[in-house]
């Protein structure tokens, strides 16, 4: 039994090694703490055992996953390069989408791409969020996908704002 | 015998991952590793093979120790707030720089 547990919890360690996606790094942590409260329960400890199975496989993971889920980025692309948005940050565009992720405590990563294709484009580059520039009325639009939780606060923003529109797209919808 | 050797190999598996993973978390999931040897070894050392649970109930002596347990239970407890506070000060560092790699992070501070 000694052995069997031995064995299984080199493994893990060895997969834990040669792992570097965070997430799967925490589900390979918690399967080895529950192996480690097993040899515990062994060696005559059940008190350290049953302390074990609750903070190594319940709240440690938690915060692990917790502290990985603030470490996103909000991933903008930009159509448009003109004085409402380019590269200064004190462009107003780049102010509101900043001051839009800042307050959701995301890092904000601007990208700027005259011939990007829309189709697709949220999935192939992980974007949350497109800027593009309409033909009819001059308006910009700013592109989320109906997936993002997000998108209900950016629509109440943008709202206020009378050269702005917001729509929703669906991840590969063509769209242009 | 093979436990010892399961303990020695944990604890140089856990400085080996905490020394050359380039990512932070990775680097906290091994010093919890580190933990889990250090506690595992405490246990071991004080376990009389023919043991008991250490509740009075008229077993002939063999008992287990009871007090590196208690110790034990609150390594455990630290080791987690050890690990909480690392995982906050992470997240302090990438809003601050934008990376959790090592080397980068080393790369800024040389830059400053």
């Amino acid at each position: 039994m000694d052995l069997l547990l031995s064995i299984l919890i080199l493994t893990l360690i060895i997969a834990m090694l040669r792992e570097n996606d965070s997430l799967r790094l925490v589900v390979y942590f918690t399967g080895f703490s529950l192996l480690m409260s097993a040899l515990y329960f062994l060696y005559h400890a059940y008190d350290v055992a049953l302390a074990e199975i609750a903070i190594g496989s319940a709240i440690l993971p938690l915060i692990f996953i917790i502290a990985i889920g603030k470490q996103k980025t909000f991933v903008v692309i930009s159509r448009v390069k003109d004085d409402f948005m380019n590269e200064e940050e004190n462009s107003p565009g780049q102010t509101l989408l900043r001051g839009f992720a800042h307050r959701y405590g995301l890092k904000t990563e601007i990208h700027f791409e005259g011939q990007t294709r829309l189709k697709g484009a949220f999935r192939r580059r992980n974007a949350d969020l497109m800027v593009i520039k309409s033909r009819r009325d001059g308006k910009y639009i700013f592109l989320m996908k109906s997936s993002s939780v997000l998108h209900y606060k950016m629509q109440r923003i943008v709202e206020g704002h009378r050269n702005l529109r917001f729509e929703v797209v669906e991840e590969d919808q063509i769209y242009d | 015998m093979p436990m010892l050797t399961l303990i020695l190999l944990m604890i140089g598996l856990g400085i080996y991952g905490m020394a050359t993973s380039r990512h932070l978390i990775k680097s906290v999931i091994f010093l919890n590793v580190l933990e889990a040897s250090v506690i595992l070894f405490f246990l071991r050392l004080f376990t009389s093979d023919p043991g008991a649970v250490p509740i009075l109930n008229g077993n002939n002596g063999a008992y287990v120790d009871p007090l590196p347990q208690a110790l034990m239970i609150t390594a455990i407890v630290i080791g987690a707030s050890v690990t909480a506070l690392t995982l906050m000060m992470s997240i302090k560092l990438y809003h601050q720089y934008g990376t959790l790699d090592w080397k980068t992070l080393l790369e800024v501070e040389d830059r400053q």
